[in-house]
């Protein structure tokens, strides 16, 4: 066994450091500041005064480099899937995501739409469905702690942390076209290969 | 597919192409504008849209005339009143529905206090847009959810209420809700309008990033299409409530906001003042609620005559339109909403250029965008 | 209404009516361009740009002001074998995102307009859905 199997035994030393991660994790998930429909409103109450989110540890980071949590609120729409997926992909592992509102749990309002993706979890892997339309703050504020008793029991050692979260292939997206990108410079890879080659 | 066409700055450099959004906190929703600049000047701005097109004008053909109710409330969904209301007006007017008094009274109450909840949303958005780290927002949100606790015990539910029906509404309220929400708007609103006042023009950082910024003239504007209080910054003072006025408007002592400077600043001083209107009309309202019923005996399975009808309100952010159409049966032929951000927003690619990135986000905050509207 | 929009309207070949709910002039569509354009110099401003799909052609509805308070609309006609139409963009600057949107859901090509994408669907959509020959199922996926 490898150095970094050895160290993924569970022993006394990572079982305390994975007590420790679990433990901070779970009181501070930072959710991403992506609001797409009514139920961003929602999200915004509750990270406001009345229905404080940041007693719970959980703060809006508008980066995704920053945030463990994607909240999902509201409706995927054809254009919009691109865009999430490549904000799932730049958060960095372990995060999780939330499904708020009946739109992102299937759809909702819109389930028959020609536009509307039936729910979220078409393209991303979802630990918590909130449902409502909206979800009240409290509804909200209850999913996330129970995410958090989730986070608090996983475990992040060993290979089955590892297979965990879905990785999205980080391809360019199909909304960017080749001329465009061309004309910034991007080639596409069999033309960078060939360019590095001959340079 | 973007028609984009690369312009180079004088000087022999090249441009930047820029992306905000749509994941941006500034952008207030999912709107993504691709910008060209040289240096920290916008050359050249487009906007896509479309990443919240639900589809909702197809979706209304598949649902009866009342079901689209809860399709309205979701357009723009900071002032749900304003849609529904919108729709109601429409339908009644092709039906031939007249609506009772007392409904006009409720239904021009609720939609002012949805003004007031939908212009301290874009103070909030705006404020922390520029810089204020959330100051403004936590103050205004309170705000918000003290007119929220009203709204839920009038209708049930705090944002998407689904109250109007078509000829009335339907919950009545009573004297024992109206009076702390007149104490509220009488008394506390006023001194929290001043705050929210010194809080934005009366901070100096703001002003100077706010002032002289963005100016644009009332031709201009009118002939882009803007509609709603950017254009009223402008000078003129078009409002709907006053020139084709419904509800209870015309019944109602209060004045159309204007401004005659046209910069970001005169944008802020009139929506600020706008809440401080709302409020009084709210009173005003309160004060003079006629009795008697609240909504008129519809048909389950409405059907208007065949036909079709245009009607212009005045929502918090312009001129919204719906235009209904009826070939007679159950559900509607056709729905359409003029969207007042729309149009709006297709005069940025005419006003941005020249401007710095600072201040685009500036200018930005000034249309007050809900991104559910533009894109329906 | 005033004398020289109702003579502008009539001299493009309008069919006025004014018993419905607000004044309506069909104009045949070659006259579309020409009769926005007078109407634009003559001071009536612009509200909305749309379109109803009659199945054999798709009415063309733009809804003018005739003064803050009262709106006109002036409709045109496009045969289904062709959804083409001259386009307003010129005309009233609004109309360019108006025209876009009719043309993303309907199908109809504007003639002259400066960049007819798509706007509400992705960039890459096939349909046109606001036509009544496409249905809405009740599981699109």
């Amino acid at each position: 066994m490898g150095i970094v199997d050895h160290a993924e035994q569970p022993g006394f030393v990572t079982t305390t450091l994975d007590k420790l991660l679990r433990w901070g994790r779970s009181r501070s998930l930072w959710p991403l500041n992506a609001g797409i429909a009514c139920c961003s409103l929602e999200m915004m109450t509750t990270g406001a005064g009345r229905y404080d989110f940041d007693r719970f540890g959980i703060m809006f980071r508008s980066s995704p480099r920053q945030a463990d949590v994607l909240i999902v609120p509201g409706p995927i729409t054809k254009k919009m899937k691109p865009i999430v997926e490549r904000v799932y992909n730049q958060m960095a592992e372990p995060r999780w995501v939330i499904a708020m509102g009946s739109c992102a749990i299937s759809g909702g309002a819109f389930a028959d739409s020609y536009n509307v993706l039936p729910g979220c979890d078409t393209f991303l892997p979802v630990d918590v469905y909130i449902p409502g339309c909206p979800p009240r703050p409290e509804a909200l504020i209850y999913g996330c702690l129970k995410l958090k008793e989730q986070v608090a029991s996983e475990t992040f050692i060993g290979s089955a942390a590892r297979n965990r979260t879905l990785y999205v292939p980080p391809e360019m997206g199909e909304e960017w076209p080749d001329e465009l990108l061309r004309e910034f410079g991007v080639l596409p890879p069999e033309e960078a290969a060939e360019a590095r080659h001959e340079g | 597919m973007v028609n984009f066409e690369r312009t180079d700055a004088p000087g022999g450099t090249e441009t930047l192409l820029l992306n905000v959004g749509p994941q941006h906190p500034s952008t207030h929703g999912v709107l993504h504008f691709m910008l060209e600049m040289a240096g920290e000047r916008v050359v050249n701005a487009k906007p896509v849209i479309g990443y919240l097109h639900r589809g909702i004008e197809k979706l209304a053909e598949d649902r009866t005339w009342q079901q689209v109710m809860v399709l309205t409330d979701r357009q723009d969904y900071v002032a749900q009143f304003s849609n529904e209301w919108a729709y109601c007006r429409a339908v009644e007017r092709l039906a031939g529905i007249e609506v009772p008094e007392r409904a006009e009274w409720l239904r021009t109450l609720m939609c002012e206090l949805n003004r007031i909840t939908s212009h301290l949303i874009w103070y909030a958005g705006v404020t922390m847009d520029i810089g204020t780290l959330g100051t403004p927002f936590i103050y205004a949100w309170e705000t918000r959810e003290r007119i929220f606790d009203f709204f839920e015990a009038v209708t049930g539910a705090r944002i998407m209420p689904n109250w109007m029906r078509i000829g009335g509404v339907r919950t009545d309220i009573d004297a024992g809700l109206l009076a702390p929400m007149r104490a509220f708007l009488a008394d506390d609103f006023p001194k929290e309008c001043d705050v929210f006042e010194a809080l934005l023009t009366g901070n100096e950082i703001v002003v100077s990033r706010m002032k002289g910024v963005g100016v644009y003239t009332a031709e201009e504007c009118i002939h882009l299409g803007i509609t709603g209080p950017f254009l009223r910054a402008s000078g003129p003072a078009r409002d709907l409530r006053r020139d084709a006025p419904y509800g209870a408007y015309d019944k109602l002592d209060f004045e159309v906001c204007t401004d005659d400077v046209g910069d970001s600043l005169a944008r802020c001083r009139v929506r600020l003042r706008e809440l401080r209107e709302s409020a009084r009309m709210c009173v005003q309202l309160i004060d003079r609620m006629p009795e008697g019923e609240i909504a008129v005996k519809v048909p389950r399975a409405l059907k208007p005559p065949a036909g079709d009808c245009y009607v212009r309100t005045e929502s918090p952010r312009g001129e919204l339109g719906v235009f209904v159409a009826s070939d007679g049966s159950a559900k509607p032929y056709r729905y359409r909403v003029r969207s007042p951000i729309f149009y709006n927003l297709s005069a940025m690619p005419r006003l941005l250029p020249g401007h710095l990135l600072a201040d685009m986000l500036v200018i930005f905050g000034g249309i007050d965008t809900s991104m559910g509207e533009i894109d329906r | 209404m005033r004398a020289d929009v109702l003579d502008a309207l009539v001299r493009h070949g309008a069919v006025l009516d004014v018993s419905g709910f607000d004044p309506r002039a069909d104009v045949p569509l070659a006259a579309w361009a020409a009769l926005h354009a007078e109407l634009a110099y003559l001071g009536l401003e612009f509200s909305d740009i749309t379109a109803l799909d009659r199945i054999e052609s798709v009415e063309l509805v733009c809804w003018l002001l005739l003064s803050p308070g009262e709106q006109l609309s002036v409709r045109t006609s496009c045969p289904d074998e062709r959804l083409v139409a001259p386009t307003l963009s010129f005309v009233y600057p609004p109309a360019e995102y108006g025209e876009r949107e009719v043309y993303d859901l309907f199908g109809v090509v504007f003639e002259g307009h400066p960049d007819l994408s798509r706007i509400l669907q992705p960039g890459d959509a096939t349909i046109f859905p606001l036509r009544r020959s496409f249905e809405l199922t009740e599981t699109p996926w």
